[in-house]
């Protein structure tokens, strides 16, 4: 029997932790490194979206395909932001939904097949069950724009510091059932499903095939760290993924603030400790 | 004896992000407050570069509960209105964006207003990135000066950007700009990563810091006083023999305090109480 393998084409690079270079010196770097896709993390310096508008998908796109890369998934920023799936005042739900229609434009723009999104949060003092109904309607009504764009959401987990909605792989199932939309499938985040104390197994047995995306990082549960900063065993990871014959996207979602200054160093150790299961590295 | 007055205590609310402004608002007049910095992000101040919700109403409900808007806040560094970007439509947005919240700032009853120069890249040069900010901030100042607000332009950690992150970059700013409406702001945190101490800081620009974000670190975290290590009454001793009267902004955004932000105020204040003079003993 052979080793479990993953190929070099699932993985993709990510910028967050860039978020103090320019989206150049990121590009860069992914394509010395090795990567062929990356997940575009949208927002300054790298790019800017808003519920008015997105500046420049174009030339992004252009800067991403000269140097032999793929946009295969776009992440807008939306746990900082002052945009979440989860808005109450009405008078800040349209723009909301203006912000996120306006990410899934522009990921068609960047020529992306997924949009990673997640429940957002509601308020702590709130009920829970109210502040579901408004993320249910939202995601569902985000979920047609995307079919009208071709790209399909994907909804990540939340740790519990982040929200009171979806949050474990039971959340997630039930939310994906009452949107009950082609277009919003599952996503993994190994670190919320690390933290919620879930193991990759017990979503594949649940999700299977809906799992089409994932942010594939190390962590100890918490923090999104590259790998061998963590204490998650990759090699079991790749194995589960190949038993399941789990063939989407792996992002680095690194976003640990010591990875800020020198970013380059967390990814050029991050995707050698990747490449060794690449199945064209043998 | 190390003394400040009630007045010069500020409450800040980052850590109640997970609460709506209501809650807030609540918590700060309930540990004390009189003062508050607002910041202008979700949940508790909605607005962009095209539109911003009715200063008015937050007014009410701030001096309903006995208090006042000291200060106003806009979104600098996380979001994407930043003061310092070489992209020249990214910086007329912000600057759109800076102009609407000096509008707003007046109409909440506050006439000053905090920000920073993050919007550069750390693959810049730090010279062509600081002139930069000099000339921006001139412009920021001419903003100012009609709109008749005070700017505060504070340090940032060397994670956040590569200019004015030192004592020495904010105060050859502050001079080359040269204007009655450009004051410098200490923030203990980013000056205690920067490895300079309040004296440093007065000594250099005296009655030039027009503002305060006094918060324990360790000297990262944004603390509550008592959970860092900063020495808070040899600290007062220096705001005391420079004569600073000015307002204490409580920044305090650790994670930790996001569960219990009312907790986190009460307990910070209390720390602060102890050296209050000037009146009956509470």
């Amino acid at each position: 029997m052979s080793a479990p393998t993953i190929r070099r084409d699932q993985v993709d690079g990510m910028n967050i932790h860039w978020s103090q270079w320019s989206l150049d010196a990121f590009l860069d770097c992914q394509e010395r490194l090795g990567f062929t896709g990356i997940e575009l993390w949208g927002a300054m310096p790298h790019l800017w979206l808003d519920c008015l508008g997105y500046y420049d998908a174009k030339t992004i796109r252009h800067k991403i395909e000269s140097r032999g890369l793929t946009a295969n998934v776009f992440c807008p920023e939306n746990v900082i932001s002052p945009y979440q799936v989860n808005p109450q005042e009405d008078l800040y739900a349209s723009r909301c939904r203006d912000y996120f229609t306006n990410a899934i434009r522009c990921a068609a723009e960047l020529g992306c097949t997924y949009l990673s999104i997640n429940s957002g949060w509601g308020y702590w003092n709130e009920n829970r069950e109210e502040a579901w109904k408004r993320s249910r309607d939202m995601l569902r009504s985000l979920a047609e724009v995307a079919e009208q764009e071709g790209i399909i959401l994907t909804l990540e987990t939340l740790r519990p510091q982040e929200s009171q909605l979806v949050v474990t792989l039971e959340d997630e199932k039930r939310m994906l059932e009452e949107v009950g939309h082609p277009n919003l499938k599952a996503m993994v985040d190994t670190v919320a499903m690390s933290v919620s104390g879930e193991t990759l197994e017990q979503w594949f047995e649940s999700l299977g095939s809906d799992i089409r995306n994932m942010h594939f990082v190390d962590c100890n549960p918490y923090g999104h760290l590259v790998w061998g900063d963590g204490n998650r065993n990759l090699g079991d990871w790749v194995a589960t993924l190949e038993k399941y014959g789990y063939s989407g996207f792996l992002g680095q979602e690194i976003t640990d603030e010591r990875y800020l200054t020198n970013p380059a160093a967390a990814d050029f150790r991050n995707f050698h400790n990747l490449e060794r299961y690449f199945e064209d590295e043998l | 004896m190390a003394h400040i007055k009630r007045s010069q205590l500020c409450a800040l609310g980052i850590h109640y992000i997970m609460y709506p402004l209501d809650y807030m608002l609540d918590g700060h007049a309930e540990a004390g407050y009189e003062a508050i910095e607002l910041v202008g992000e979700a949940p508790h101040f909605y607005m962009d570069e095209s539109w911003n919700q009715d200063p008015g109403e937050v007014r009410r409900k701030v001096e309903a509960r006995g208090m006042r808007v000291a200060l106003f806040t806009p979104e600098c560094s996380c979001m994407q209105w930043r003061n310092n970007y070489a992209d020249v439509a990214a910086h007329k947005r912000s600057m759109e964006f800076l102009k609407r919240a000096m509008d707003v700032c007046k109409k909440l009853g506050a006439d000053m207003m905090l920000t920073n120069a993050c919007g550069g890249t750390l693959d810049e040069d730090h010279d062509m990135a600081f002139d930069r900010a000099v000339r921006h901030f001139g412009q920021i100042a001419s903003y100012a000066r009609e709109a008749g607000v005070t700017v505060a332009l504070e340090s940032v950690r060397p994670e956040e950007s590569k200019v004015c992150n030192t004592l020495d970059d904010v105060a050859t700013l502050v001079d080359a700009v040269g204007s009655p409406n450009l004051g410098a702001a200490l923030d203990t945190v980013a000056m205690g990563v920067a490895g300079e101490t309040p004296r440093q800081w007065f000594e250099r620009l005296g009655e030039k810091i027009v503002h305060c974000h006094f918060a324990d670190g360790r000297p990262y975290g944004h603390l509550v006083w008592g959970d860092g290590l900063f020495p808070l009454e040899r600290y007062i001793d220096v705001l005391n023999e420079f004569g600073y009267e000015g307002l204490l902004g409580q920044e305090i955004t650790d994670g930790r305090y996001l569960d219990n932000p009312k907790e986190a105020d009460c307990r910070n204040y209390q720390s602060l109480s102890r050296f209050i003079v000037g009146e009956e003993t509470k």
